[in-house]
Parts: C-alpha cells; sequence; structure tokens
C-alpha cells in the first residue's frame, strides 16, 4: 500500500502539470490581490496624511460610510429574504402539480435572468419612467405619473431589490425546482397517504430534504447584494446625477480609489466587505453537508 | 371503522379543495410568467419604435423593421464605429474567457478527483472560498494588482482574471468523481498509461457533457460583466459591450438628455437596440440550455 | 526605468559635446495630442482634427463630463494615459489642479489670447493670477420668454424676482397647467440661489469656502421658490427629464423660464426636446432682487478646457482650445448630427463671441433677437461662487435635487445640501463657515 503511494506521487508530476494553470490562476487573482489590498492599507493620502493602519479608522469614520451601510442593509434586507422566500414558494408551487405545458412557464422565468448590469438599469429606467413604461396604466392606477415620484434616493433600496430580484429570481426558481425534483416520489406519496395535505407536504417533507440548496442559494444571494455596485453607478453617473452618490459600499471603495484617490481606504474598505462573504463561504461549507458529502463520497471510494 | 369513513369524507373535501388551490397556484404561475417576459419584450419591441413614438404609442407596440436598420446606423455614427469595436471585443474576451477557463477548470477538477497529490484538501477549500466570495469583492484589489504589474488596460487583464474558475473546477471534481469509476484509472495506470494520458484518453472522451456545461457557464458569468472590464480597461477601445452601454447612457441624450439633444443621434431606441445585443445572447443561450443550468448549480448532488 | 538612463545619457554626451542646445531631430515626430470632449463638442473636435491632420497627430475622444475626475486619478495612480487637453465642467479646474493635472497655461498662448479672453475667463484664474483653464462657454442665466404665451395671458416681462413670483401664482391661479420653469439638475443653484448671491460655494481661499443656507440671501430665494412649487407651476424635475417635457416642454406650456445663455438652443428649441415653434421664444435680463443694484445672473455649466502638465506638446493642447473658442469654424460653422450648425453656447472668446453673435442676432427662430439679453448678463455674473476642490455638482444635483423631490421643499434640501457639501469640504481639510 505504501509502496503504491509512493509510486503514486513519484507520477504526480503530470498532474502537478495539469493543476499548475488553475493554480497559477487562483494564486495571482485570488490570493495575491489580498496580500496586495493589506499591503496597500497604509499608503499615506490626502485623506491619511501620516498614512498606516488608520486607514480603516479614517473609512469607518468617513460620512458617506454609515449611510452606505445603511442603503445596503436596506437593500439586502429588502431583497434577500424576499428573493428567497419567492424562490421557494415558486418552485414548490411548481413542483405541486409538474405537467408538461409548466415547461413554457420554466422558460419564462429565467428570461429577466438575461437582464442583468447595465441593461438591467436600462430596462428598469423605462419600466419605472410613467411617460415610457410597458406598465404605465398599472402605475398610473397607483397615482404615479411622474418620474419624481419614482426617482428618488429613499425609494432605491426598492427600486434595486426589484432590479437584483429579477436578475436572479428565474434561475433559483428553476434550481430549486431541479433539487426538489431530485426528492423520491416513494417520500411524497408515503406521506400523502397519511393524510398530510400538499402544504404540508412542502412544508415539512420537501422543505427539509432541500434544505442545503437554500443555504447555498441564500449565501450566493446575501454575498452577491452585499456587493451591489453596477445598478447604483449606472444610474448615479448615467441616468440621474448624483441620485446614487456613495450609495453602495462598493461604490464608496470606488468612489474612494478614483475620486480621492485614496487606494489605502479603497483596499481597507474591500477588505472589510471580504469578511461577511468570507464567513458565509465557512459557513456553508463547513456547516452543512453541501459540499463535505463529494468528500466522503470519495473517501469511501477510495478506501473500498 | 369510523376512523376510516372519516378519512374518506376528508379526502374528498380535500380533493375538492385542491382543486382550487391548483387552478389559484397555476393561475400565479401564469401571472409570474407574464410578469417576467414584459420587460425582455418592452426591450426587443423598442427599437422598433421612433423615439418619440415610444411615449406616445402603445408600450409593447410594434414599430417597423426599417426602424432597427435606422437604430443601427445611429449607433454606427457614435465615435466612429467604436461600437462593432465593443462587439468584437466582447466576443473575443468572452472566446478567450470561455476557452481558458475551460480548459484550466476541467484539468484542475480532474487532478483533484483522480491523483493523490499533496494539499489537495487544501485546494479544495480554496477553490470552495474562492468559489462563494462573489468576484466584485476583489476589484479594487485586483486593480491594485494590475497596476503594480503593468497590466493596466490590457485585454489580457480582465482575460485573465475572469478565468479563474473555481467553480467551474467544482463543478468538474464533481463530475469526474461520480462519473468515472477510480477502477477505470487504476487498469488504466496498470496498462501503462501516465497521467496526461489518464486525462486525454479516458477522462477527457466521457466529458463533453462537462465541458458543455463549463462553457455555459463561463459564457453565462463572463458575457454581462461590469465592473473587472470598467476598472480595468478604461480605453473606449477596449471596452466590451456592457461597458459600452454604460458609456451610451452618460454620454449621449438618449436617457441622460442634459447631455442635450443636439449632440449626437443616439436616442432610446438606439440605447434599446444595443442592450439588444447584449441580453439577447444571453437570453438564447439560458433557453436552449437551462436544463443544464439546474443540472450544474445542484453540481452533481442529484442522483440520477 | 530604460527612458530615465537614456536621458541621462543624452544629457552627459551633450554635456560631454559642450554643446548647450541638444540637437534635436525637429522633423522627428509630428506632435501627436489626445484629446477629451463631451458629446456637443464631439463635431468641432473631429473637425479640428481634419484641419490639422497634416501637421498635429489629433486622437479624439469621447468622455462624459462626470467621468473625468475619476479617470485622471486613475491615470495618475498609473502614471500614464493622460490626456493632454480635457473640456470638463467648470468646477474641475480646482480638482484637477489638486490632483496635478491642469498646468498654468499663460506661456502657451498669445498675449492677445488672453487679452480676447480676459473678461470671460476669470473663473480660470487661480489665487496666484495665472490662469489654469481656457473656459470654452459663459452659461449665464437669462430669463427665457414665450413672448406668444405671455401675450396671450397678457403679462409683462418681470423685472424684478417679486413681479416673476406674482406672474407664477397669476399662472398658477388663471392658466393652470402651464409653467415657470423647472428646477432639477442644477436649475435651482444656477437661476435662483447663485443669483440671489447664497453662499453655496463661496470659497475665500483654496482651503476655505462659505456654505451658509440660513444666510437672508438665500432665504429669500428658497421662499420664493416654494411659493411657485406649492402654487404647482415650478417643477421639481430637470427641464430635460421625459415627464417635463411631456406635460410642458413639449406642449409649449412653459410661459417664461430662468435658464442658462445655452437654454435656447439645447433645450427649448431641438426637435428631440421642448420644440417650440420659431418666432416665439426670446431672452430678457434677470429680474432683481428686491433691495439690490445689479440683477446678477447665475452660471449653469460653461465647460472649461484644461491642459496636463503631463503633455508632451501643451502649446498644441491648448491651440485646440483656442480653435474651439474663438474659430469661426467651429463656433458658427461646423455641422452636428441633428443638423443644426455651430456651438451651442456663448463663446467666452471675444472674437468667439463675435461670430456667435452674428449667427443668433439673425436667426429667425427667436422672436426677438436674444443676443442683447445674453450679452448684458454675461457681465454680471456674480463671482462669489468658485471652484472647489470637491465634486460640488454632483452633490447640487443629487443630495440638493432628490431632497427637493421628496420634500418639495427648496431650504430642506438647500440644507441637506449644505450638510454634504460640508462634510465633503471638511474632508479635504477645508474651514467651513456658515455666516
Amino acid at each position: 500500500m505504501a509502496k503504491l503511494k509512493q509510486a503514486k506521487r513519484k507520477n504526480n508530476f503530470a498532474m502537478w502539470v495539469m493543476f499548475s494553470p488553475y493554480l497559477f490562476l487562483l494564486i495571482a487573482f485570488g490570493l495575491i490581490p489580498v496580500i496586495m489590498a493589506i499591503l496597500e492599507v497604509p499608503h499615506e493620502s490626502r485623506v491619511n496624511p501620516d498614512g498606516g493602519w488608520d486607514a480603516f479608522k479614517i473609512v469607518l469614520q468617513d460620512f458617506r460610510f454609515l449611510p452606505a451601510v445603511g442603503h445596503v442593509l436596506g437593500f439586502m434586507a429588502i431583497f434577500v429574504p424576499t428573493t428567497i422566500i419567492f424562490v421557494i414558494a415558486m418552485s414548490l408551487m411548481l413542483d405541486l402539480n409538474p405537467s408538461k405545458w409548466k415547461k413554457w412557464l420554466r422558460m419564462s422565468y429565467i428570461v429577466p435572468a438575461s437582464i442583468s448590469g447595465a441593461v438591467a438599469v436600462l430596462v428598469w429606467y423605462a419600466i419605472l419612467q410613467p411617460t415610457i413604461s410597458p406598465i404605465r396604466e398599472p402605475l398610473s392606477w397607483v397615482g404615479i405619473t411622474t418620474s419624481d415620484q419614482i426617482w428618488q434616493t429613499k425609494n432605491l433600496v426598492y427600486i434595486f431589490a426589484i432590479m437584483a430580484f429579477f436578475a436572479i429570481a428565474g434561475n433559483w426558481i428553476l434550481i430549486q425546482f431541479g433539487s426538489l425534483q431530485s426528492i423520491s416520489g416513494e417520500v411524497i406519496e408515503a406521506a400523502r397517504v397519511d393524510g398530510c395535505s400538499a402544504l404540508q407536504i412542502a412544508l415539512r417533507i420537501k422543505l427539509p430534504l432541500i434544505k442545503k440548496y437554500i443555504v447555498y442559494m441564500g449565501v450566493l444571494i446575501f454575498a452577491g447584494g452585499l456587493q451591489i455596485f453596477v445598478e447604483p453607478e449606472l444610474l448615479n453617473k448615467g441616468i440621474y446625477l448624483g441620485i446614487a452618490e456613495s450609495w453602495s459600499l462598493d461604490q464608496l471603495a470606488f468612489e474612494l480609489a478614483f475620486t480621492t484617490g485614496d487606494f489605502g481606504g479603497a483596499s481597507a474598505l474591500s477588505l472589510m466587505l471580504l469578511v461577511p462573504s468570507l464567513l458565509g463561504a465557512l459557513v456553508v461549507i463547513f456547516k452543512t453537508d453541501m459540499f463535505e458529502e463529494a468528500e466522503v463520497n470519495r473517501n469511501k471510494k477510495a478506501e473500498a | 371503522m369510523l376512523k376510516n369513513i372519516d378519512l374518506a369524507g376528508r379526502k374528498a373535501k380535500l380533493r375538492q379543495e385542491n382543486r382550487f388551490w391548483t387552478w389559484v397556484v397555476n393561475a400565479w404561475l401564469i401571472v409570474f410568467a407574464i410578469i417576467s417576459i414584459v420587460p425582455m419584450v418592452w426591450l426587443l419591441l423598442a427599437p422598433s419604435k421612433e423615439d418619440g413614438e415610444l411615449t406616445n404609442r402603445h408600450p409593447l407596440a410594434f414599430g417597423n423593421f426599417g426602424n432597427y436598420v435606422k437604430a443601427w446606423n445611429n449607433l454606427q455614427f457614435f465615435d466612429d464605429g467604436v461600437l462593432f469595436q465593443w462587439v468584437i471585443n466582447s466576443l473575443w474576451y468572452t472566446a478567450a474567457i470561455v476557452i481558458i477557463a475551460t480548459v484550466t477548470a476541467s484539468m484542475a477538477g480532474f487532478v483533484l478527483s483522480a491523483s493523490t497529490i499533496r494539499f489537495k484538501r487544501a485546494f479544495l477549500v480554496s477553490t470552495l472560498i474562492t468559489m462563494l466570495v462573489p468576484p466584485m469583492a476583489l476589484v479594487v484589489p485586483i486593480f491594485v494588482l494590475m497596476d503594480a504589474i503593468s497590466l493596466m488596460d490590457k485585454p489580457i487583464a480582465v482575460i485573465l482574471v475572469s478565468s479563474l474558475y473555481p467553480f467551474g473546477v467544482f463543478l468538474s471534481y464533481i463530475y469526474y468523481s461520480t462519473t468515472i469509476p477510480k477502477e477505470l484509472y487504476e487498469s488504466a495506470r496498470l496498462d501503462g498509461c501516465n497521467d496526461f494520458r489518464l486525462f486525454t484518453k479516458i477522462a477527457l472522451p466521457l466529458s463533453w457533457p462537462l465541458i458543455s456545461l463549463l462553457a455555459f457557464f463561463a459564457f453565462i458569468g463572463n458575457w454581462a460583466n461590469y465592473f473587472l472590464p470598467y476598472i480595468l480597461l478604461p480605453s473606449s477601445e477596449n471596452f466590451t459591450l456592457p461597458i459600452g452601454l454604460g458609456f451610451l447612457f452618460y454620454s449621449t441624450p438618449a436617457i441622460n438628455p442634459g447631455v442635450g439633444a443636439t449632440s449626437v443621434p443616439i436616442y432610446k431606441p438606439e440605447i434599446a437596440l444595443a442592450g439588444v445585443l447584449i441580453a439577447l445572447p444571453i437570453m438564447i443561450v439560458f433557453l436552449v440550455s437551462q436544463k443544464r443550468l439546474v443540472r450544474g448549480m445542484l453540481a452533481g448532488s442529484i442522483k440520477e | 526605468m530604460k527612458k530615465k538612463y537614456s536621458l541621462i545619457a543624452a544629457a552627459a554626451v551633450a554635456v560631454m559635446a559642450g554643446t548647450t542646445v541638444m540637437a534635436m531631430p525637429a522633423q522627428a515626430a509630428k506632435p501627436k495630442i489626445t484629446i477629451w470632449v463631451d458629446a456637443p463638442r464631439l463635431p468641432g473636435a473631429k473637425l479640428y482634427a481634419q484641419i490639422m491632420k497634416k501637421t498635429v497627430d489629433v486622437k479624439v475622444e469621447l468622455k462624459a463630463q462626470g467621468e473625468l475626475v475619476q479617470k485622471v486619478s486613475l491615470f495618475n495612480r498609473v502614471k500614464k494615459g493622460w490626456p493632454d487637453v480635457v473640456f470638463g465642467p467648470p468646477n474641475d479646474v480646482s480638482v484637477l489642479r489638486d490632483a496635478a493635472n491642469a498646468r498654468a497655461l499663460n506661456d502657451l498662448a498669445p498675449a492677445s489670447f488672453w487679452k480676447d479672453m480676459e473678461a470671460g475667463n476669470q473663473w480660470c484664474k487661480g489665487e496666484d493670477g495665472k490662469y489654469y483653464c481656457v473656459k470654452n462657454d459663459l452659461a449665464q442665466t437669462v430669463l427665457w420668454v414665450n413672448t406668444k404665451l405671455m401675450k396671450d395671458f397678457g403679462y409683462t416681462v418681470p423685472k424684478t424676482m417679486a413681479d416673476f413670483e406674482k406672474i407664477g401664482l397669476d399662472i398658477a391661479k388663471n392658466h393652470p397647467g402651464y409653467s415657470v420653469g423647472a428646477l432639477g439638475a442644477q436649475g435651482a443653484y444656477s437661476s435662483f440661489l447663485w443669483p440671489s448671491q447664497c453662499p453655496v460655494n463661496q470659497a475665500t481661499s483654496a482651503t476655505a469656502v462659505k456654505i451658509a443656507p440660513k444666510s437672508p440671501k438665500c432665504t429669500r430665494a428658497t421662499t420664493l421658490l416654494n411659493n411657485l412649487i406649492n402654487a404647482g407651476v415650478m417643477s421639481t424635475s430637470a427641464p430635460w427629464d421625459a415627464d417635463f417635457i411631456k406635460d410642458f416642454g413639449a406642449a409649449n406650456k412653459v410661459v417664461m423660464t430662468i435658464g442658462p445663455s445655452w437654454f435656447g438652443e439645447f433645450v427649448i428649441r431641438p426637435a428631440g426636446s421642448w420644440n417650440v415653434p420659431a418666432g416665439q421664444i426670446t431672452a430678457a435680463p434677470m429680474p432683481m432682487w428686491a433691495g439690490e443694484k445689479i440683477n446678477y445672473s447665475g452660471e449653469w455649466g460653461g465647460g472649461i478646457y484644461t491642459v496636463s502638465p503631463h503633455s508632451k506638446f501643451p502649446k498644441e493642447a491648448l491651440a485646440f482650445a483656442i480653435f474651439m473658442v474663438s474659430d469661426k469654424r467651429n463656433v458658427v460653422d461646423v455641422a452636428n448630427p441633428d443638423g443644426s450648425k455651430g456651438a451651442p453656447t456663448f463663446p467666452a472668446s471675444q472674437k468667439g463671441n463675435a461670430f456667435w453673435k452674428a449667427k443668433v442676432s439673425s436667426d429667425k427662430y427667436y422672436a426677438a433677437d436674444p443676443y442683447p439679453a445674453m450679452l448684458e448678463q454675461s457681465k454680471k455674473i456674480f463671482s462669489g461662487e468658485k471652484p472647489v476642490s470637491y465634486d460640488t455638482n454632483s452633490a447640487m444635483e443629487g443630495v440638493f435635487s432628490n431632497e427637493l423631490k421628496k420634500s418639495k421643499n427648496a431650504q430642506t434640501a438647500l440644507e441637506a445640501f449644505a450638510t454634504y457639501a460640508t462634510n465633503l469640504a471638511k474632508q479635504l481639510g477645508y474651514k467651513v463657515a456658515t455666516s
């Protein structure tokens, strides 16, 4: 056994060669930027004239920092739970009575996902612009007839939540529907025979079975939401000048770097933003069996 | 006995209730499908109308085909047809990323699944972490890095960074682990296959579904990417379509009329056409391969 | 690095040879400059590139005004890529100087040019008396009047702000649905707060600024605005917002509006904008605030050209700016994509201005020659407002406009702006005075 392993190790040269391109990319663009950012933090700048690790403190005290935190948290408080609940509800509904024609519904749900980033800003500008909106009648029913009723800074959390929701909800509905499909029919049938209603089956049986995918989705949605940038940036620079100035944390990082020239502060902020995403990733990896499963299977096979 | 009758009655009642709720659920599923496609329909129809018609006519009315041509020609006027350059850039950057990412990820996934190289677990965990941390989080640090190695404003910078594809590595790791039995490798090794041949002769021929999956996700992840090229490629001849679209927002009177109606013939129909150029390819790819999307995101954990 | 060594080597050779003047091959390189302009300046810049083809290699790049500062900061960081000459919003002169990217221009052009620009270029004069930019145009506010509507409704052109307000309130009562203007973007600032001498950006030195929203010069303006907003005749949208165009501009329901000198050619006239028919529009002098002796104007825009200290060909770079502000081929002849000709803006150069006057004065579009009012007001731009090193325009268009839309109260909006701008200023080390 030991010999075999040794022999394999020797042969691993080829394996390393095949692994190295990815390893290079992983180190060069996954690890080194983080190190560079850490090294960048203590550089002097106009707002941090003496340099040093005060950069963190200066960013935290920036008058735009707390509002940006507030915006992003407000946005996430609307966007993350709504999306998760909606996606789960939709996929459960789709799973209720699957029939052939619903394939077309699923295809429709995925359409808005192709409208992301810059295009999303364009399309939602149009939709929320009463003069050209495809939903101008529904808008007028609720009394919205001019753009300044909608395009105000205080409404942005909702507007960006809507944009972000439509950009990803369809994909996730399909994915969670797929995960529901993987539940064996026998389990459901057994529950039905026991007299469980569809709702009970959904909540008591199906949901727990796809829990790990929901956590996975939750982390990805959370981490993505935290980094909102394109939508407020484009809106702020291209449509309503100044409406979302330093609105999100990523924008503030960008602003610090490229308007104030304070790359130390920008790096400090980026590093701080990295932490919650990292924590989320670690939760998924070590607190759910999402990825362990594959590991374990491997090991079992290897042992056998 | 009594219990049985009771149960039968309840079942009948349930069925009746069920029919009603099924109807409600289906109606809602259809309504949401319509909501989902309205934005895209608007976007596709917008370039068929004149700018004024967007306001005067029904928002989902069709103008005529000639207006698409007209809008295209007006876009050509913009900065001496730089739009065409953006299309080319988007195509070749994305193609390069898809190829590099797919090749590196499939090889790395294979190595992680078939070899016993050192630090394997560490590589796997760092791949998972990188996969769950949104790429946006690293943009400022990556700028700092690219500046340090003088790759700013060079397309290769975006191509290399975007080719880091941990999700793809994880996907192929799962794929190879679950589809290719370990014994196959062992016997091939005994036949004198070295590790390169193990990959090219055994793994690759079995992995076309994986390759197309990898290419699919690499494409949709990068075609509409905004933040990274926005920061790394400041010159307009290096723009991609999404950056170009953002640029059209703030440098033309289309939706930022403060720029002035007299300056460039780019209005809403033109800008919508640019949006269509970005969104349509993604939508087509999505619709064609929606099944793959589901299978991929569930990362082989679905038992087939 | 290599470059440095070769320079040292060249210098050494020159010293050894005992020459004082380096014999550089004169015809070796055709000067090469990169120009950044926004969309309205694009046709002129392209024309210039064509004219200069034989002698200077001109690369024209279209940029939005808003991206300038960020790009420069990026170039400062990567230490390359600076354009030679850029067109930008007026406040950029201070921001760019701070970023070490605007050089003094006096020695690059003949004295005659500076004389020609003397009246128009005060904004660009640094505290050291040198010019750090060339002003493309003056954007002094005037009172734009629709003579037909004024006549139909029986109003006379207001001479005082009190009259302006009175007419506005009368329109609300007797002609609902008509408007006296829009306050969005920089409308409130340039047309009301600045002419009223409200201290918004009153930089008193390079490190001190006065922002005093509660000063009576401010409150008289915000009170008047609030009255007109409440009466429904003053919109909080921008004059080019789709709904304002639909409800007022293109419906030809704007009876009068205070706006910059480029409003006529840029907002009121174009088919894609208000599209007001010919023979109805003219410009009148600004109405006077009570108790004042001068009917001051504010400015909205009035862009500037700056030359980068990194430019290898600063003379050629400045020559472009000179062409844009004073050459007839740009000022009145250049063909715009929509079929109109020449620059829409009031040239800051006297020479350019004379060409422009001839064009505008003879233009049958206007009900009466708007030029005299523009000329008068161009000399009355209140000079207390100054460029500052932070992005005050975005704050005005963002914080002020948004707060105004939300609260419909100009004073609340102004105070919100003041808080934000004060923060920006303090962060850059400004001392902020509030009274």
